[in-house]
C-alpha cells in the first residue's frame, strides 16, 4: 500500500497536485513595488479597491513587471540596466527562481508571460551590438533560458501579450551601454518604433512615430488587440509633440492629446475596464489624463502629485502615486487608500486580458 | 491672515527669485559668452593644429556642459558640440567618412564626427597624421563648432534666459519649476562627473578601463573634471545664495573635491587617468569620485528641499 509520501510523489508525477492560484495569495487584482519609509523595498498585492492583500520583501530597488496569469507568481526586475530578475512566490515571498541575463545582455525591466503561463518573455539589450532582443524562459523548467529573438529595434522597453498570442514591443530607440549606465548614446539618430511579433518571434509589423525623438516606452493592449503606447520626449520640452498614441495593425498611429501638461514624460498607460477610455500618467507633470478612445478627446485631466502607476479597474481606472495614494480616476481623483510608502512606476494588473 | 491671502494672490513674477537671477548672471550667461568667444577664436585660427584655441574652447564647453536643457537640446546642438562618451566608436568612423572621397559637408555629417571630441581625435590621435585633408577638416569642424555655439548662446540670450527669469510661461510655470531645472542641471553635472568622466575609466578593480578616459589623448581627463566642478560650484553658490551657512558647506565640499583632484594631478598617470591601472593610485581617483558623490548628497539633502524640489519617487527616477 502506498504511503503518503509515495502518494504525493505519484500525484506530482501525474500533475494532479493542487496548483496554487492567485486566491492563495489573497486574490489581489494588482501588483506594485513600493519603497518603505526606512528605504526597504517590497512587492505589494492590491485588491480591486486598492486594499493591501499581501506584502513581500524585494531586494534593492526593483520593479514589479509581470504577473503569472494563473499562479501567484510575480517577476521583479532589478533597476535598469539590470542583470537579474526574481521570480517570487506571492504567498510567502520565497524566491522560486533567479533569472540572470546571459553574457552580453541586460534586462530593460519589463516582461510578459504568454497566455497559458508556460513561457516568460523579457526585453533585453545585446549591448555589444546595440540591438534589442526578447529572451524566452521556460516556466516549467525552473525558468531556464530556452531562446531569444530580435525585438525589431533598439532599446526594447515594454512588451505586452496580444489576444492572438503574439506580442507587441515598444522599441524606445535609445541605445545605452551598461558601461555608461543610463546615458543615452544615440539621441540624434534614434529611431523608436512599436513592433508586432508572432509568438515564435517572427516580425509582423513595425510602426514608427513621425517624431524621431518620441521614445516609445510603455504599452497597453485592449481585448480586441487595439494597442496604446505612451512615449517620452527626448528633445527640448518646449517642443514636445503628443506622447500618446493608439494603434491597430495595418493602420497608421493615431496621436492623442497635446502633451502640454506632461513635462515631456509619460510614465504608464492603461485602458479603462470597459475599454472605452485610455489613461496616461506623468509623474513629472503631476498629471493623469484620460482620453476617449473613439473620439480621441481628452475626457479629464487630474492633478495628482507623483502619480505613475495606472491600470484598468472594473469601473474606469485606478492609479498609484509616489506618495502612497491609491486613487480611482473618476470625474475627480477619488482616494481609495493611503499608506506611508511610495508606489513605484507601474501598477501591474493580474490577468489584464482575462 | 489677511496679509497671507494678499501675498498668495500676487502674481508669482512679483517675487522674481534672486537665485535664478544669480544663476543666470553669475554663471550661465558669462560662461556662455566665453563659449562664443573661444569658439570664435578657434574658428579664426589659421593654424592647422590650433591646439591652444581648441583647448580653450573645450574648457568653455565643459563649463556649460551640464546645461542640457532648452537651447542645447534644440536641433541636437549639444551633441554637435560634444559627442562623448562613445562606447561604440562612432567618432573615428564618422571622421574617416569626413576624410574620405565621398565626404559630406560637415553640417550634414554625423554628429559623432563633429565638435570638440572629434577635433581631439584629429589633433592628438596618431592615426590622423598631419595632412592637407586633416587641416581642412580641423578648420571646417572649428567653423561648425562656432556656428553651433553661437546659435545656442543666441537662443539663450534672445529667448531662454527670459523664460527662466520670468517663469510664467508654458516652459516654466513657477519660480519653483525654474529652480528645479537649475537644480537638476547641478545634480546631472555632478552625476556625469562621477559616473561617466571618472566612473568609465575606473571600471572595476579587476578590469580598469584606462582607454575609456575622457580626452585621454590630449591628457585632459582630470582637467575636464576640475573645470566642470569649478563651474558647478558657481551654480551651487547661486542656488544657495539665500543661505550663507549652506553656501559655506557647499564651498567646503567642492574645496575637498578640488583638493583631491590637485593631489591626483601630481601623480604619474593622473592627468589622463591611466593611473586606474595602478592598484595603489586608483584609490585616489575613487576618493575623488566619492567626494563628488558627497557634494551630490549634500545638495540632495539640503539644497533640494530649500528650492522646493519635491523628492518625487517617480518623477525623479524615470523608467
Amino acid at each position: 500500500m502506498a504511503n503518503r509520501r509515495q502518494f504525493l510523489a505519484g500525484l506530482l508525477a501525474t500533475g494532479l497536485a493542487p496548483v496554487p492560484t492567485w486566491a492563495d495569495a489573497g486574490n489581489p487584482a494588482y501588483l506594485s513595488a513600493a519603497r518603505l519609509p526606512d528605504g526597504r523595498y517590497v512587492l505589494i498585492g492590491l485588491d480591486r479597491h486598492g486594499a493591501e492583500r499581501f506584502r513581500i520583501p524585494l531586494p534593492d530597488h526593483s520593479h514589479a513587471a509581470a504577473a503569472h496569469p494563473t499562479r501567484p507568481v510575480a517577476v521583479a526586475f532589478a533597476r535598469r540596466p539590470g542583470r537579474f530578475a526574481l521570480v517570487l512566490d506571492c504567498r510567502d515571498g520565497s524566491v522560486l527562481a533567479q533569472l540572470d541575463s546571459p553574457k552580453g545582455r541586460h534586462f530593460y525591466g519589463h516582461g510578459s508571460f504568454d497566455g497559458s503561463g508556460q513561457y516568460l518573455f523579457t526585453t533585453e539589450n545585446d549591448y555589444a551590438a546595440g540591438t534589442g532582443r526578447i529572451g524566452v524562459w521556460d516556466v516549467q523548467n525552473g525558468y531556464s533560458r530556452v531562446g531569444e529573438f530580435a525585438s525589431g529595434g533598439i532599446g526594447p522597453h515594454d512588451i505586452k501579450l496580444l489576444p492572438d498570442g503574439g506580442f507587441v514591443v515598444a522599441n524606445g530607440g535609445i541605445d545605452t551601454h551598461p558601461d555608461s549606465g543610463r546615458l543615452k548614446l544615440n539621441l540624434p539618430t534614434m529611431r523608436p518604433n512599436i513592433t508586432y511579433l508572432c509568438e515564435t518571434g517572427e516580425l509582423l509589423e513595425v510602426v514608427e512615430p513621425a517624431q524621431q525623438q518620441a521614445s516609445t516606452r510603455h504599452l497597453a493592449v485592449r481585448g480586441d488587440g487595439l494597442v496604446a503606447v505612451g512615449m517620452q520626449w527626448q528633445g527640448d520640452v518646449a517642443h514636445t509633440p503628443p506622447l500618446v498614441a493608439l494603434h491597430r495593425r495595418g493602420a497608421p498611429l493615431r496621436l492623442l492629446g497635446d502633451a502640454s501638461a506632461l513635462d515631456g514624460y509619460v510614465g504608464s498607460i492603461a485602458f479603462s475596464g470597459d475599454g472605452t477610455q485610455v489613461a496616461i500618467t506623468s509623474p513629472r507633470g503631476g498629471t493623469l489624463e484620460v482620453f476617449h478612445v473613439t473620439s480621441g478627446a481628452v475626457v479629464r485631466r487630474l492633478a495628482e502629485a507623483d502619480v505613475c502607476g495606472v491600470a484598468a479597474a472594473e469601473q474606469g481606472l485606478i492609479a498609484t502615486t509616489g506618495l502612497g495614494r491609491v486613487i480611482r480616476a473618476g470625474t475627480t481623483a477619488q482616494m481609495l487608500q493611503s499608506a506611508p510608502l511610495a508606489y513605484d512606476n507601474h501598477l501591474v494588473a493580474i490577468n489584464p486580458l482575462g | 491672515m489677511r496679509l497671507a491671502i494678499l501675498v498668495a494672490l500676487l502674481p508669482i513674477s512679483a517675487f522674481a527669485d534672486g537665485r535664478v537671477d544669480a544663476a543666470l548672471d553669475q554663471h550661465i550667461l558669462p560662461n556662455l559668452a566665453h563659449l562664443t568667444d573661444s569658439t570664435a577664436a578657434l574658428a579664426a585660427s589659421e593654424d592647422c593644429a590650433p591646439i591652444e584655441e581648441w583647448a580653450q574652447a573645450s574648457d568653455a564647453w565643459q563649463a556649460v556642459s551640464h546645461l542640457r536643457f532648452g537651447p542645447t537640446e534644440v536641433d541636437n546642438r549639444g551633441f554637435k558640440l560634444a559627442y562623448w562618451p562613445d562606447p561604440r566608436g562612432a567618432t573615428p568612423k564618422a571622421l574617416n567618412t569626413l576624410l574620405g572621397d565621398a565626404a559630406p559637408a560637415v553640417a550634414d555629417a554625423s554628429v559623432a564626427g563633429r565638435g570638440f571630441y572629434a577635433m581631439e581625435f584629429l589633433l592628438f590621435d596618431p592615426a590622423y597624421a598631419a595632412s592637407d585633408a586633416r587641416c581642412a577638416l580641423v578648420q571646417a569642424l572649428a567653423d561648425d563648432a562656432h556656428a553651433t555655439a553661437s546659435a545656442t548662446v543666441q537662443d539663450w540670450n534672445d529667448r531662454y534666459s527670459d523664460l527662466l527669469r520670468d517663469p510664467t510661461n508654458a516652459t516654466y510655470q513657477s519660480e519653483t519649476e525654474a529652480l528645479q531645472e537649475l537644480y537638476k542641471a547641478l545634480q546631472t553635472g555632478l552625476e556625469f562627473a562621477s559616473d561617466i568622466r571618472i566612473g568609465r575609466p575606473l571600471g572595476t578593480y579587476d578590469s580598469p578601463r584606462a582607454t575609456r578616459a575622457e580626452m585621454r589623448r590630449s591628457g585632459r581627463s582630470l582637467h575636464n573634471v576640475v573645470v566642470s566642478l569649478s563651474s558647478l560650484q558657481q551654480l551651487a553658490q547661486a542656488l544657495a545664495s539665500e543661505d550663507p551657512e549652506l553656501t559655506a558647506e557647499i564651498d567646503a565640499a567642492f574645496g575637498t573635491a578640488l583638493a583631491r583632484a590637485d593631489e591626483i594631478a601630481q601623480i604619474d598617470g593622473g592627468t589622463d587617468f591611466s593611473l586606474v591601472d595602478q592598484p595603489q593610485n586608483r584609490l585616489k581617483l575613487e576618493v575623488l569620485q566619492q567626494s563628488i558623490d558627497s557634494i551630490r548628497d549634500l545638495s540632495a539633502m539640503k539644497l533640494g528641499p530649500q528650492l522646493g524640489v519635491s523628492a518625487g519617487f517617480n518623477s525623479l527616477d524615470g523608467d
